[in-house]
Parts: C-alpha cells; sequence; structure tokens
C-alpha cells in the first residue's frame, strides 16, 4: 500500500470501527433509543390500525400465511361492510366445509351471471369451524351493505356446539369484528364482555398478536390467499378417520342440549337480515362425506340427535320463511370425492356442487317474493 | 459522539426495538391464548 492509499483508508477504517461499536456494543443511549422505537412502533399501532386500514389495504396484508382465513374473512367482511356497491351480490356463509364445497367465487359468479342476465359478486365470507355466533357478526356487519342473497350454513355439527365454545369466543375471537350481534348474543347468553377501550387495535390486540410475523408482509408482499385448503391435506389413515368420526359423534351428542339455543341465535342472524332489507336469506345444509353420514346413522344416539336436527331445522326454516338447501344427494357426492368427513377435495365435484347450487339460487332470485324456489 | 457512532446506535436501537416490539406482542399473544385456528379433523 502506498502512504497515499494509507492516509485515505484510515480514515474510512476509523468510520467503520466507530459505526460498530455504535451498532454493536451495548449502551444507555441505544438501549434508551431502542424502548423509544419500540413505544413508537407500538403507539403507530393505535393510531394506523383501524377498521378501515384492514378494508382498505389487500386482505394478503395480514394473514400469517396462505392458510391464514380469519385474517382474510376480517378483511373481506370490513371491506363488504364499507363498500356500499349496488351489484347484486351471493354472501356465503359458512365453515370450511361451504369454503371446499365452491369451485370458486368467480366460478359460481359467472354461472349467476349466465343465468340471470347480470352481474353477480360472490362473497366466499367462510373460515374453519366457523360458528352461528360469528356468523351472526358478520351478518351484523354486512346487512344492509349487502344486497342479494345470504347463504347461512348450518349443519348438526354446529346446532351442537355447546355454550362454552361461546364463552372461548367471546375471551378469545378469531374475528376482529365489532359487533353488536355478537355482543347482544353474549349478554344473552350472560357472557362478560371483555373490557372496551374504543381503539380497534387494542380491542383486537389478541386478533394482531397472533401474527406479528405478518408485519413482514410489508416487505414481501401480500399473501395469496387460497379458498381449497383441502387439497393440501393428507388423506386421513383409518385411525384418524376413526378419531374422526369419534369427535363428530361426541359434538353431535350433544344436540339436544344445545340445538334449540343455537337455532334461536340463528333465528335472530335472519331477523338481522331481513331488517336490512334487500336480502334474501337461505339456510343451506352443510356438505357432509356419505360414508361419515352412514357411520352416524349407524350409532343409535348419533342416528337419534340427526333425527332431531333434521326435524328441527325444517321447522326453523319453516317458522322463518326461508328456503333450506340440502344438496349433498343432488349434487350426486360420493366418499372418495371428500378428503374427510365433511371437505370436498375434487375439484369435479366441487363443480357439481356450485351448479346445483347456482340453479338453486338462480331460482330463488327468479321468484323473489314467495321465498321460495321456482 | 461523532457521527458514525451515532449512526451506530441509531441502526442498534431500530434493529432491538422492532425486536423488542415483536417479542412483547407475541408474548401478550402467547399470554392470552391468542393463535390462528388451524381445523383439525380430530
Amino acid at each position: 500500500m502506498t502512504s497515499t492509499e494509507a492516509e485515505v483508508s484510515r480514515p474510512s477504517r476509523r468510520w467503520l470501527s466507530d459505526l460498530a461499536a455504535g451498532a454493536f456494543h451495548p449502551s444507555l443511549p441505544a438501549l434508551l433509543g431502542a424502548l423509544l422505537v419500540a413505544v413508537v412502533l407500538f403507539l403507530c399501532c393505535v393510531a394506523l390500525l383501524t377498521q378501515d386500514l384492514l378494508a382498505g389495504a389487500g386482505c394478503g396484508y395480514f394473514m400469517a400465511d396462505w392458510k391464514d382465513d380469519y385474517a382474510y374473512l376480517t378483511c373481506t367482511v370490513l371491506q363488504a361492510a364499507r363498500i356500499e356497491s349496488p351489484e347484486p351480490a351471493i354472501a356465503l356463509i359458512g365453515a370450511s366445509a361451504l369454503r371446499e364445497s365452491i369451485a370458486g367465487a368467480e366460478y359460481l359468479a359467472g354461472l349467476m351471471t349466465e343465468e340471470l342476465g347480470q352481474n353477480f359478486r360472490v362473497l366466499p365470507l367462510t373460515a374453519a369451524g366457523l360458528t352461528h355466533w360469528e356468523a351472526s357478526a358478520i351478518a351484523d356487519r354486512i346487512a344492509g351493505r349487502v344486497q342479494g342473497v345470504v347463504v347461512l350454513e348450518v349443519s348438526p355439527g354446529k346446532m351442537a356446539l355447546p355454550q362454552g365454545f361461546f364463552e372461548d369466543l367471546v375471551r378469545q375471537p378469531r374475528l376482529a369484528l365489532d359487533a353488536g350481534a355478537f355482543d347482544e348474543e353474549a349478554h344473552r347468553a350472560g357472557i362478560a364482555l371483555p373490557r372496551r377501550t374504543g381503539n380497534f387495535f387494542l380491542d383486537h390486540h389478541g386478533f394482531f398478536s397472533a401474527r406479528p410475523w405478518a408485519v413482514l408482509n410489508l416487505v414481501k408482499g401480500p399473501v395469496v390467499p387460497d379458498l381449497h385448503q383441502a387439497r393440501t391435506w393428507r388423506v386421513l389413515s383409518e385411525d384418524e378417520w376413526a378419531m374422526a368420526e369419534a369427535s363428530l359423534r361426541q359434538r353431535i351428542g350433544g344436540y339436544a342440549e344445545n340445538g334449540p339455543r343455537n337455532f334461536e341465535v340463528m333465528g335472530r342472524t335472519i331477523a338481522c337480515l331481513r331488517e336490512a332489507g334487500g336480502i334474501q336469506v337461505v339456510l343451506l345444509e352443510s356438505v357432509r362425506n356419505p360414508r361419515a353420514d352412514r357411520i352416524m346413522r349407524d350409532s343409535p344416539e348419533c342416528r337419534e340427535a340427526l333425527t332431531m336436527y333434521e326435524k328441527d331445522v325444517r321447522a326453523h326454516a319453516e317458522t322463518w320463511g326461508v328456503p333450506y338447501l340440502d344438496m349433498t344427494a343432488e349434487a350426486e357426492l360420493a366418499p372418495g370425492e371428500f378428503i374427510d368427513t365433511s371437505h370436498i377435495w375434487d375439484t369435479d365435484a366441487a363443480k357439481r356442487y356450485t351448479h346445483v347450487l347456482a340453479a338453486h339460487l338462480t331460482a330463488l332470485i327468479k321468484n323473489p317474493h314467495t321465498g321460495k324456489e321456482g | 459522539m461523532g457521527f458514525p457512532r451515532l449512526l451506530g446506535i441509531t441502526l442498534q436501537a431500530l434493529v432491538l426495538g422492532t425486536l423488542l416490539f415483536l417479542a412483547v406482542a407475541r408474548l401478550v399473544g402467547l399470554e392470552s391464548g391468542a393463535r390462528i385456528f388451524r381445523y383439525q379433523a380430530f
């Protein structure tokens, strides 16, 4: 190295060693600075993470991964609740069985448009294990904002859910939605609501703290959701099938005790949608693998609960004057087209089911005043 | 305190502050039982 080069490199080396000393050595200023940064980030969240941001930004920014359907559902509901679109909509509110049964929102929208000659938007408001209590919150948010048809999924498993499940949902909500109907249901059930501050981030801190790494989406780009998760699941082994059946039987076993109370919740959800106007409500029976259905009917206790449920759901639909669709047989769904007790994984089967649903919805829309299919 | 040292301290504060915020958020989430729900057939 020449003497001139040495003179040039010495200051830059010193500059770098000073930078490294500041960056890597613990110091009081760095500690205070770190605390300040954390506080500023917290205040930014309090000020910026609002319902409007979730509704306005892409859902993918708030999802932990492509399977994070509760984040996707939260954003989709907030979007639907914010924009009052004149375009008629088909809102599908239900659990993952419904999500997997529909070949795609665009596919269903295309079929409806083809049949009725007008554009439809399909809102897939579905998430794994979505309960009727959460459905009431969704319905409350979209009522008055969506015009068209709201499909509410029902199933014996859902209608058999115990109140303890609702208590857990009130304590640890999976959706970040403020909905009067949900609070009202908690009040009716005698469940104390968590303390509210009126700030969206603070009131739903559980939603955000469950997915802190979603902040990386700002750098990586938004997650692309996929509403067909079952295709990535593996087929259940026979042992797992036995466990799934036992779990189903156990849940349905609680129907006699919990069913009437749960149907009352469903009734209030229908009333809420009706009061808002411009909405036709349809009850849609969740798809069930014929194999699971047969196994349940082979068990005397389960058969009794299922028979009771089938009678109740029809009576409920009659009382509220809403159509009740049970399309598993009509769509000719076979056990091999399911990956487990209730999720379709075969694309053709999902298309078949979507066609049948579209046909029923088309008939209902053509005869809106009767509340019955043409 | 020279500029390079100040820059180093600022970088350290930014990185540690962000990690501290995320760690506290995760801790609050764990403490309150917040989690992302995943479907299980059984």
